[in-house]
C-alpha cells in the first residue's frame, strides 16, 4: 500500500501520509453548508411542474388560477426563456450545445420524457408553490414514443428531433433520424485479424439507464438584485460552469453572476450541469426576492441526468496463444431527449487497456423519451468495458489461459496505440495487473458450491483544462490555499497537502479555501479525474511563488541577491554565509516591513493530459449465487489501481472503493424501470435500489504507483477509473458459479434465476453425458 | 484501408498544389508533399497526420498523410489543399470544432488551430471528451 503512517514518503515529508481533512469536523457535526441549509430574508420557494408523458405536444399553458393563489408571486414556462439557436459552449472537459439545454431546461413545444420541466411556481412557502402547481392547466398533445436505442434505430421510429438528418456517404442529408452522432475508429485490417484468429467470441450486450444516485438532491438560491448583478448558491461540481450555463441560458453576461459553491454531497458527473439555477434566477428577477428550489428525490430520478443505457455488440478474436488479433465494437449509447452521450469515451476506452492490432469500433449517439443523461464516472466507459471484459474473459478460457494473465499478455503498455489512435505514453497497466494478481485475494482458494471468481480490467483518460490557485502567507506564519475546484471527494486537503510539502509548512498550519467565481480565477469543473493533477499543479506552482517572493525578502533582510538565497523544508538561508536562518514562521512577520504581504498565484490549463496521464484499474470480485432466487452476494473484492502519486492515500483509497461500490449496484441492482406509456416506476431509493454498506464487504484496495511523467509530483487522475471493471468482474465471477454468461445489465435475481432455471431446462432436456 | 492519393505509378507526379509528390516503394506509406526551388528538388520534413476513419472517404482511403505546417491551423490549411472538404469537418468559425480534439506526439493539445506542430510531428484528430467524477 503507497504512504505511510510516520509521514515519510517516497522522500515527501507531507505527500504520501493521511492528515485529517480540514472539512471533516464540520461535516460529522452537522455545521457544513449544504445546499438546501441555505436561506434569506424575503425568500421564496420554487417548485417545478413536470410533464406526465414520455412524449407530447404543448397545444397550451394557462396560468392565470395558479398565480391568483394567495402565497403565489411569479410562474414562469418555457416562454419566458430566451431562444438559443445553434449554440455550444465548451466548458472545459464538457461540450455543451446550449440551445439543446435550454429546452431540457424547460420544454418549449414539446415536452420529450416524463418529469420533463412544463412550468416554475415562486411562492411564500414550499407547500403553498406545491398547491400551485396543480393549479396550472396544460393541454397536451400524447406523441409516439421510443424508449430504447433498439427502437428508436429502427426505420419508422418516431422521430423525437425532426432537424436530426443522416448522412449520406456523399455528406449530404438523407432522412430524418434519431441517430445524432456516429464516430469511428479503426486501424489495421480487421479480416486479416479475424483470418488469424483461432478463437473467436461475438456476444451481445445491453445496460440499462443509471443514476449517478447522490444521495444530496439538486438545489438553488438565487438572488437576481435590481442592479443585474447575480448571486447564486449551489452545490455544484462547477461553479464557473453554473456561470456559464445560466448567463448563456439567459442570455446575460457571464460576470454579472457570482456562484458560491455550497458543500456538496456527491456529484459524480451529475451535477456538472445546471437544472434549477437558471430558472431560480428567472424567478428572482420577475419577483425581486431570493428564490430558493429543492428537488425532491423523485425529481432527481425522473427529471436529472442519469447515464445511457446501451447496446453493444462485440466480436474479438485471439490466436491459440493468447494473442488478441482483432476487435470489433458496434455501440449504440441513449442520450436521453436531447444529443450528447458518452459515446465517444465509450469508442476510445473500449479495448484500451489491451494492445489489439486490428480494431474498428463503431458508436452513435442515439435521443430516446428519456431524461438528457449528464457524465457519470468515467462516462462511457464502464458499459463499454463490460462488453470488452466480457468477451476477453471468454477468450482467455477457450485459450486455456488464466484471464489475468491473458491480460497481461496483450496489456497496453508505453508506445501500444489506444483506440483512437495516439500511442501511450509511460502507463502502469501490466504492474496494475500484475499487483492484483500478487495480491492475497486473487492467490487464495475460493471453495463451495455456487461460487466464483471475476476479474476485468478498466481505462480512463485524465482532463487537465484550466485551474487557478493562490496561496496567501499570514503573518503568524500559517498559509490559506485558495482554489476554485469544488471537493467532491478530499481534494481540499490534497491541494493543503501540496502547499505544505512545497512550503515546508505543518498541514496543520494551511488553510485549503474553495471559492467564489469571483475570488478565484477561471477553474474548470471538478471531473475527470482531474482535480489533484491540474488544481493540485497550480497550488505546486503557487506555493513555488511564494517561495520565490520569500527568497526576495530574505535577500533583502541580509542584504544579498535572491539567487544567493536557498529554501529547504521551511528554512531561508543565505548561501555561504553565516547569517542564522530564517524559517517561514520567523520571517512572516516582517513581511509587512520588506515589502507588504506575499501572495503566491498561478493559472494553467493543463491540457488534455491523455496519454501521459492514462489510468488503469483491474478488480477481483468472488461471489455466490443463491440458485434459488438469483441473489448475488458478493463475497470479496479487490480493486488495483496506478494512483501515479497517491498525495492522500486513505482518500484515493476512497475513491477506489466508493467507484467499485457502484459498480456493484450497477451490475446487480440499479435500474431505470419504465412502464409501457414511458413513466419511470421506480422514482425512490427503495425501488431504484442502490447497494449499502449491508450488501458490500470491505472492499480492499491496492494502490499503484507509476508515476505521471507529465505532472511534477508524478499524480494521475483517480476518481473515475475504478467503476470502469466491477460490472465484467462480476459478470464473469457469475460465470464461474453457475456456468452462465450474463449480458444484460443489471444482474437483477429476477434475471440470473431466469437463466439459471433456463439453463436446468436445457440441460434437463439435453443431459451432458457423465465420464 | 489504403489507397493513393495520387494514383498509382510513376513515381513523381505534380499535385494540386503545385508540389512535387512522392509515393514510397511500399504503396501504403504516406505520400509526401515535396517542394521545387530553383529546379532543384528538396524533401521536407512533414508533419505525419492519421485521417479520422470516417474522414478517409475525403481521402481516397488513405489513413495516413503527411502536410506541412507550423500550427494546428496551418496544417489543416494545407491538407484542405489536397483534400477539399476536410477543413469544414474539422473547423468551425475559424476555429477547431468543439467536438474535436488534437492529439501533436500523443499529447492533447490546449490552442485548438494555434497549437504549434514540430516537422515531425504525429498528429491525429480525436473525439472531444467528458468526464465525471
Amino acid at each position: 500500500m503507497a504512504g505511510s503512517e510516520n509521514g515519510s514518503n517516497n522522500g515527501f515529508r507531507v505527500i504520501g501520509t493521511r492528515p485529517i481533512r480540514h472539512d471533516g469536523v464540520d461535516k460529522v457535526t452537522g455545521r457544513a453548508q449544504y445546499g438546501a441549509d441555505y436561506a434569506l430574508p424575503g425568500m421564496l420557494h420554487g417548485k417545478v411542474l413536470r410533464s406526465p408523458y414520455a412524449h407530447a405536444r404543448i397545444k397550451s399553458i394557462r396560468v392565470d388560477k395558479a398565480l391568483a393563489m394567495p402565497g403565489v408571486k411569479a410562474i414562469i414556462t418555457g416562454a419566458d426563456l430566451p431562444d438559443i439557436v445553434g449554440s455550444t459552449a465548451q466548458l472545459g472537459e464538457m461540450i455543451v450545445n446550449t440551445h439543446y439545454l435550454s429546452l431540457n431546461l424547460m420544454a418549449r413545444d414539446k415536452v420529450m420524457y416524463d418529469g420533463h420541466a412544463v412550468a416554475a411556481v415562486a411562492a411564500t412557502s414550499a407547500h403553498i408553490a406545491e398547491q400551485a402547481l396543480a393549479m396550472i392547466e396544460v393541454d397536451y398533445e400524447p406523441l409516439p414514443h421510443v424508449m430504447s436505442a433498439e427502437e428508436a434505430m429502427k426505420p419508422g421510429a418516431p422521430i423525437l428531433l425532426p432537424e436530426l438528418r443522416s448522412q449520406g456517404d456523399d455528406g449530404k442529408e438523407v432522412h430524418p433520424t434519431n441517430v445524432a452522432g456516429h464516430i469511428q475508429l479503426k486501424h489495421g485490417d480487421l479480416d486479416q485479424g479475424f483470418a488469424e484468429a483461432d478463437f473467436i467470441v461475438e456476444r451481445e450486450f445491453r445496460t440499462a439507464t443509471i443514476h449517478q444516485g447522490y444521495i444530496e438532491p439538486h438545489a438553488a438560491l438565487a438572488v437576481h438584485n435590481s442592479d443585474g448583478r447575480v448571486t447564486i448558491y449551489c452545490p455544484t461540481q462547477g461553479t464557473f460552469n453554473v456561470r456559464t450555463l445560466t448567463a448563456t441560458i439567459l442570455q446575460i453576461p457571464d460576470g454579472n453572476i457570482r456562484v458560491v459553491p455550497a458543500e456538496i454531497g456527491g456529484g459524480f458527473g451529475g451535477k456538472t450541469t445546471v437544472y434549477l439555477e437558471p430558472l431560480a434566477v428567472l424567478l428572482s428577477r420577475k419577483t425581486g426576492r431570493p428564490v430558493k428550489m429543492v428537488m425532491t428525490r423523485a425529481e432527481v430520478l425522473r427529471a436529472t441526468g442519469p447515464t445511457s443505457g446501451t447496446w453493444i455488440k462485440a466480436r474479438m478474436g485471439a490466436t491459440r496463444g493468447g494473442r488478441i488479433v482483432a476487435a470489433k465494437f458496434w455501440m449504440a449509447y441513449e442520450a436521453g431527449a436531447f444529443p450528447g452521450s458518452p459515446f465517444g469515451a465509450g469508442a476510445m476506452t473500449t479495448a484500451g487497456p489491451y494492445d489489439i492490432p486490428n480494431l474498428h469500433i463503431d458508436s452513435y449517439d442515439v435521443v430516446v423519451n428519456r431524461p438528457k443523461v449528464a457524465a457519470y464516472r468515467a462516462p462511457g466507459a464502464p458499459t463499454s468495458a463490460f462488453a470488452c471484459e466480457c468477451v476477453v474473459d471468454e477468450l482467455a478460457e477457450k485459450c486455456g489461459i488464466d484471464p489475468l494473465e491473458f491480460r497481461i499478455m496483450n496489456g497496453s503498455h508505453e508506445g501500444t496505440a489506444q483506440p483512437a489512435g495516439p500511442p501511450f505514453k509511460k502507463i502502469g497497466f501490466i504492474e496494475t495487473c500484475n499487483a492484483l494478481a500478487a495480491s492475497d485475494h486473487y492467490k487464495s482458494k475460493l471453495t463451495g458450491p455456487n461460487r466464483g471468481r471475476g476479474v476485468a480490467a478498466g481505462f480512463w483518460f485524465n482532463g487537465g483544462f484550466q485551474s487557478s490557485a493562490i496561496v496567501n502567507l499570514h503573518a503568524d506564519g500559517s498559509v490559506s490555499v485558495v482554489t476554485g475546484s469544488v471537493d467532491i471527494g478530499g481534494s481540499r486537503v490534497a491541494m493543503a497537502m501540496v502547499a505544505a510539502e512545497v512550503l515546508g509548512v505543518d498541514i496543520t498550519d494551511v488553510r485549503p479555501v474553495v471559492a467564489d467565481t469571483d475570488s478565484i480565477g477561471h477553474t474548470d469543473v471538478t471531473g475527470g479525474s482531474r482535480i489533484t493533477l491540474a488544481t493540485g499543479y497550480a497550488v505546486y506552482e503557487a506555493a513555488n511563488d511564494v517561495v520565490r517572493q520569500l527568497k526576495e525578502r530574505a535577500a533583502k533582510l541580509w542584504e544579498r541577491k535572491p539567487d544567493e538565497i536557498e529554501f529547504q523544508s521551511g528554512t531561508l538561508r543565505a548561501r555561504g554565509a553565516d547569517t542564522p536562518p530564517l524559517t517561514i514562521a520567523q520571517i512572516a512577520p516582517r513581511l509587512a516591513r520588506t515589502g507588504g504581504p506575499i501572495t503566491g498565484r498561478a493559472t494553467l490549463n493543463a491540457g488534455f493530459v491523455g496519454a501521459v496521464g492514462a489510468a488503469f484499474a483491474a478488480t477481483c470480485i468472488d461471489v455466490e449465487v443463491d440458485p434459488e432466487t438469483g441473489k448475488v452476494r458478493i463475497l470479496r473484492s479487490t480493486v488495483a489501481q496506478d494512483a501515479g502519486r497517491a498525495l492522500h492515500p486513505a482518500y484515493v483509497e476512497g475513491q477506489m472503493q466508493g467507484a467499485t461500490a457502484q459498480g456493484v449496484g450497477w451490475a446487480l441492482s440499479e435500474e431505470y424501470f419504465y412502464d409501457e406509456n414511458g413513466i419511470l416506476r421506480n422514482t425512490g431509493l427503495l425501488d431504484y435500489r442502490m447497494p449499502t454498506c449491508l450488501d458490500l464487504p470491505m472492499i480492499e484496495t491496492i494502490i499503484v504507483e507509476v508515476p505521471n511523467p507529465a505532472h511534477p509530483l508524478g499524480v494521475r487522475g483517480v476518481g473515475e477509473v475504478p467503476i470502469v471493471p466491477p460490472m465484467a468482474a462480476i459478470a464473469n465471477a457469475i460465470y464461474r458459479a453457475v456456468g452462465i454468461r450474463m449480458t444484460q445489465l443489471p444482474i437483477s435475481p429476477p434475471r440470473l434465476l431466469a437463466a439459471i432455471l433456463a439453463k436446468q431446462h436445457a440441460e434437463q432436456r439435453h443431459p451432458v453425458a457423465a465420464g | 484501408m489504403r489507397g493513393s492519393a495520387f494514383g498509382p505509378a510513376p513515381a513523381f507526379h505534380f499535385a494540386a498544389a503545385g508540389a512535387l509528390a512522392w509515393r514510397g516503394p511500399d504503396s501504403s506509406e504516406a505520400p509526401r508533399l515535396l517542394c521545387r526551388s530553383d529546379f532543384v528538388c528538396k524533401a521536407i520534413l512533414m508533419a505525419t497526420v492519421v485521417i479520422p476513419a470516417l474522414l478517409r472517404k475525403l481521402t481516397n482511403g488513405v489513413e495516413r498523410v503527411t502536410a506541412p505546417g507550423r500550427t494546428v491551423g496551418q496544417l489543416i490549411d494545407a491538407l484542405e489543399k489536397s483534400f477539399p472538404g476536410l477543413k469544414d469537418q474539422l473547423i468551425e468559425n475559424g476555429e477547431l470544432k468543439l467536438s474535436v480534439a488534437v492529439s501533436i506526439d500523443g499529447e492533447i493539445g490546449n490552442g485548438g488551430v494555434l497549437d504549434p506542430i514540430r516537422d515531425d510531428s504525429e498528429v491525429y484528430f480525436v473525439p472531444a471528451l467528458s468526464g465525471g467524477c
